[in-house]
Formats: structure tokens, C-alpha cells, sequence
């Protein structure tokens, strides 16, 4: 019990540190934190099926991709409401999870994540030819956002209050997830899928599961990405970000909450901090990945987690001392 | 007694090796029953057909009424069946307890979505859930290193865990793979006793063993193999005065001496 009451107070500091980062910050770091607001959602998606149930998927672009344009198109060409093209963007996750999750069934390693790879390079090259529909490669603008009665964003940079509920409320989910006995049936699934088997757990069902979890929260990252932006081009769907999203992963620790959310911060403000090194930025970007993979495995929470209890210890021994 | 599982005809071929020859055997409720034979004669192929690792190549499989021939492997769990496995197999991301609770998947109810919203029917779950977990491990002696990462776990407190998540699920009928492949004589004494009480408790056992220390103890019906074919099924000491046994599998060493 009292271990759950600190970590809600922590989860409010956070919340409560990073709006007054917002409220205190010029426009550029404004729009950095926007970016990274769709990105733990992203990351947050994409723990559900790389990170707990152990599928590599590199497609996770296609997904987002998928989510915006489907936004996009629904809100504008369509003329829906903003917020029942959000609730749309369910059932697109839904359909996209399901089209991915039933091939990666015969698939495993390396072949699934060459499978999720042409994915999303299928997705981005539909989307750059059916100009129609999508604008190619001029782009398609002007999506609209959402607003709710009491609240409208003026500014562009102001719209990080919706996207920060929305992060809220899928750091909720995931959290409720990953620790119900749905995450620990996926971690068995990523760790031995036979004894999971044995223990009754349907391992197709799951492994479906895990990606339409992932591709819904693709999908919801995709409308905010859309909304936030309003100009969606196919040049930002390219399989870097894919790769970035499972760097993101990694750095910050695979499988838990606060692991993704700490390495969607520092792989999305990163490479705003190397802007300085100019051409030699991707090398600089790389080898601190490398450096990290290599020094921290497991990633950062973990590591940050051991500090946490040898403090915790340290106090109790220290208090038992005095007493 | 009634039958619990029961074996009829059973073939099992990879290409051109027959690994399983036309075997028939009953499991009683209730008993011990261990299936033996050298190296390669099938043992564990034949927990694979009963789990459905393998489909059949001919033959049936019942449990209790059921047909559970070429159903799928978390079927036939659900079924009641729990196992264990020759080369453990843990999640060992996880710790001990959790390990446990992974094995009552099908106790909790609540889907995916539905966990979402229910929030306290959910926290009632997984306190049930962590409660009989823990039960468990207190049952088979592992309640002190319920909080430790399995990977940190001696090797027979790893097997003696793979009983406890196997447990965790309520089987009928629980399928030792090899139990006491590489215990020590002091865990083997504990892992004995520790299946012993599970007799007691009303489960039935069906092991694989190389072990005839702990086969000819424990077990109430002994059934041979050989190149996947039965040669023998009886008591311990029909069997050990079995010649073809002898010949087989055995060694003159032993015969029981009158």
C-alpha cells in the first residue's frame, strides 16, 4: 500500500515539473516536448509487443503513419468531428493490429521485423502515391484538432495540454496493464513460450493481443501527431523513426512504464542537445545508443530502481540502528 | 478407481523413425504412475503427445471423457493437466512468485478490457491470485525466496518451483518430466517427499525417470518403453523380475533377490 501511495506522488511531481517546464519554456522547447508527448505514446505501444512479449517490430512508423493520415483524412476530407475520428482511430488500431498480428504467428527474429519493416514502407509508399486521397508528396494540411468545451488551443504549442491527457491516460492504461496478470503473461510468453503453453495461456492469442495493443496506440499517437502538427508530409514516416522508437525501448528499460517514458524523453531530446555537432551529429547520436546498450543492458529504470532500493534499505538499516 | 488418462494405440513417426509404437496405457486417478525405458526409447515424446507438443501420427488420447487427442497444448492445460519440463523452463525476467502466479492465467477471469475498467474486480483478482500463489510456495518450502529473481534460484529450488507453477492451475493430473534429473541426494529425499504430499493431497502423478531410486519408491504402477514400444507395466517388482526389462533397460543388479 504505501509503496503504491509513493509512487503516485512521484507520478504527480513528474506531471506537476513538467508543466511548469512547459509553462516556463520558449516555443523551441515547447515544441520539443510536443514531439515528445506523441512519442511515449508510441513508445508506451510499442513496449506491448517488443518489449513485454518479445516481437521485434520495426513497423511501428506504418502504424503511426496509418493513425495520422486516417485522422487526417477523416477529419478533414471526411468533415468528422475531431473527436469521433479519435474514437475511429480504436478501430483502425484494431484492424491494423489484427493484419499484422496473424502473419507474425509463422514468423520469428529477424523475418518478423523484415515483414513489420516492409509494413511500414508499404504503408509510406501507398500513402506517397494515392495523391488523391493523401496529397503525396505535397503533403496534406490542415487537419484539425480536438478541443474540448472548456478548453481550445490558441497556439500550436498550446495543444500540449490535450496531448499531455492523452499521455496520461496511456501511461494509466499501460501501467494497469503491464502489472495485471495481462503483463506477466506476456512477459512469459517473450521468456519461454512453451512453459507458458503448458500453463494454459493461448500464446497466438496473446501475441495478437500485444500488436493490436500496440497498433491502437499507434494509431491514438498518430491522431496527436496529426493534430498537433496539422501538416502531415510522407517524409516523416521514414524506418529511422522506427528504429528510433525501439532505441527509445531500450535505453529507458524494455518492459516497463517509466523505462519508456524516460527513454522516449532522452532519445527525443537528444539529438536536439547534439544539434551543435552538425554533420557529425548521427555519429555522436549512435555511440552514446552504442555506449548505453553496452554499459546499460537492461536500460536506465532498472538501474535507477537499484538505486531507489539500496536507499530505502540504507534508511530502514539506519533507522533500526537508532532504535 | 477410474481411468484419468488413457492411451490408445498411439504412433507417433518422425519421417521414417517410429519415436512411438502403437502404445496403449491407462494413468489411474488417483495413483502414481511412472513411465521408464533407455535413453531414446520415447519418454518424453510420449508427454508431448499427451501435451500436444506433437500432433499424433495415429491413435487417441483421452482424459477422463475427454477426446483430447490433437486439441492444442493450452487446451489440454486447461483441461487439468500441469507439467513440468527435463530442462526447466522458468520466466526468468520474473520473480519466484510471479513465476507462480503465471500459471493461474486461467483462474482470473477478467479479459483484457474488461481489466481496465473493473478496476476493483481486477485488485480482488490479483489478490486472489497472489494469495494462492503464495499458499503454494509455502506449500512446497519456497515461501522465503518468493521475492527473488528466478535466475538467482539454485537448481532445485528452480525445479521445485516448476511443481509450484504447474500446481497453480489445479491439475488432475501433473506430468513430471525427469524430476530428479540433477538433484543431489538431500534435494532428491525433498523432492520426494514434496511428491508424496501431492499424492496424498488427492492429485494423480504421471513421471518420467531415470532415477530408480525414486521410481521404484514412489510409484504404484510402472510402465516400460522400449524403441517406443511398451515391453512391461506392473508393480515395481513385477517389473524389476521382468526379463525383458532386465535386458533392456535395467541390468541384472536389479533383480530382486528372492
Amino acid at each position: 500500500m504505501k509503496k503504491t501511495v509513493v509512487a503516485l506522488f512521484g507520478w504527480i511531481l513528474v506531471l506537476a515539473l513538467v508543466v511548469l517546464i512547459f509553462r516556463f519554456s520558449n516555443v523551441y522547447v515547447q515544441s520539443i516536448m510536443n514531439m515528445l508527448m506523441y512519442n511515449i505514446v508510441l513508445v508506451l505501444g510499442l513496449n506491448f509487443i517488443t518489449g513485454l512479449t518479445g516481437q521485434m517490430n520495426l513497423g511501428t512508423v506504418g502504424m503511426l503513419a496509418l493513425g495520422a493520415y486516417a485522422y487526417g483524412i477523416l477529419t478533414v476530407t471526411a468533415g468528422w468531428n475531431p473527436w469521433v475520428a479519435l474514437f475511429a482511430m480504436f478501430a483502425v488500431g484494431f484492424a491494423v493490429g489484427r493484419l499484422l498480428g496473424y502473419p507474425s504467428l509463422r514468423l520469428k527474429g529477424f523475418y518478423l521485423s523484415l515483414t513489420t519493416i516492409g509494413f511500414s514502407e508499404i504503408i509510406r509508399l501507398l500513402i506517397t502515391n494515392i495523391e488523391p486521397l493523401t496529397g503525396g508528396t505535397m503533403g496534406f494540411s490542415k487537419v484539425r484538432r480536438l478541443s474540448v468545451w472548456f478548453y481550445e488551443s490558441q497556439t500550436k504549442s498550446d495543444y500540449f495540454y490535450i496531448l499531455l491527457a492523452f499521455v496520461v491516460i496511456a501511461t494509466v492504461v499501460a501501467n494497469r496493464i503491464v502489472n495485471s496478470k495481462w503483463g506477466r503473461s506476456f512477459k512469459a510468453v517473450r521468456d519461454n513460450s512453451e512453459a507458458a503453453e503448458a500453463s494454459g495461456i493461448d500464446i497466438s492469442k496473446l501475441k495478437v493481443m500485444a500488436f493490436t495493443l500496440a497498433a491502437v496506440y499507434a494509431a491514438i499517437g498518430g491522431a496527436m501527431y496529426a493534430g498537433y502538427n496539422t501538416y502531415l508530409n510522407p517524409s516523416g514516416f521514414t524506418l529511422e523513426y522506427s528504429q528510433n522508437y525501439v532505441a527509445m525501448l531500450m535505453i529507458g528499460g524494455i518492459g516497463t512504464v517509466p523505462g519508456c517514458i524516460i527513454g522516449a524523453t532522452i532519445v527525443t531530446i537528444l539529438p536536439e542537445l547534439l544539434r551543435g555537432f552538425a554533420d557529425y551529429y548521427w555519429i555522436m547520436f549512435c555511440t552514446v545508443c552504442i555506449v548505453m546498450a553496452i554499459l546499460v543492458p537492461d536500460g536506465l529504470w532498472p538501474l535507477i530502481e537499484k538505486v531507489f532500493s539500496r536507499l530505502r534499505d540504507f534508511i530502514q538499516s539506519h533507522k533500526s540502528k537508532v532504535a | 478407481m477410474s481411468v484419468l488418462l488413457k492411451l490408445v494405440n498411439v504412433t507417433k513417426q518422425f519421417g521414417g523413425l517410429i519415436a512411438v509404437d502403437n502404445l496403449s496405457m491407462c494413468v489411474e486417478s488417483g495413483s502414481i504412475h511412472s513411465l521408464i525405458g533407455p535413453n531414446g526409447s520415447g519418454k518424453t515424446t510420449t508427454t508431448n503427445l499427451i501435451e500436444g507438443v506433437y500432433p499424433v501420427t495415429s491413435g487417441r488420447i483421452y482424459f477422463g471423457d475427454v477426446d483430447i487427442t490433437g486439441k492444442a497444448t493450452h487446451e489440454i492445460a486447461g483441461y487439468g493437466i500441469g507439467r513440468t519440463f527435463q530442462n526447466i523452463k522458468l520466466y526468468n525476467t520474473m520473480t519466484a512468485i510471479e513465476n507462480v502466479m503465471v500459471g493461474g492465467h486461467e483462474l482470473a477471469q477478467l479479459g483484457l478490457v474488461a481489466s481496465l475498467f473493473r478496476v476493483r474486480e481486477l485488485n480482488r483478482e490479483e489478490k486472489m491470485l497472489r494469495q494462492k500463489a503464495e499458499e503454494l510456495l509455502n506449500y512446497v518450502g519456497l515461501y522465503e525466496t518468493r521475492d527473488q529473481y528466478v535466475k538467482n534460484l539454485p537448481y532445485g529450488k528452480r525445479k521445485i518451483l516448476e511443481v509450484a507453477r504447474a500446481l497453480m492451475m489445479n491439475p488432475k493430473l501433473l506430468l513430471l518430466d525427469e524430476p530428479a534429473a540433477g538433484l543431489n541426494p538431500s534435494e532428491r529425499t525433498v523432492f520426494v517427499n514434496l511428491l508424496h504430499r501431492i499424492h496424498n493431497d488427492g492429485r494423480t502423478l504421471f513421471l518420467i525417470e531415470h532415477n530408480m531410486d525414486v521410481v521404484m519408491n514412489i510409484s504404484e504402477m510402472i510402465t516400460v518403453i522400449n524403441f517406443g514400444a511398451k515391453i512391461a507395466e506392473g508393480s515395481a517388482t513385477d517389473v524389476q523380475n521382468n526379463p525383458e526389462v532386465i535386458k533392456a533397460y535395467l541390468g541384472q543388479r536389479y533383480k530382486v533377490k528372492k
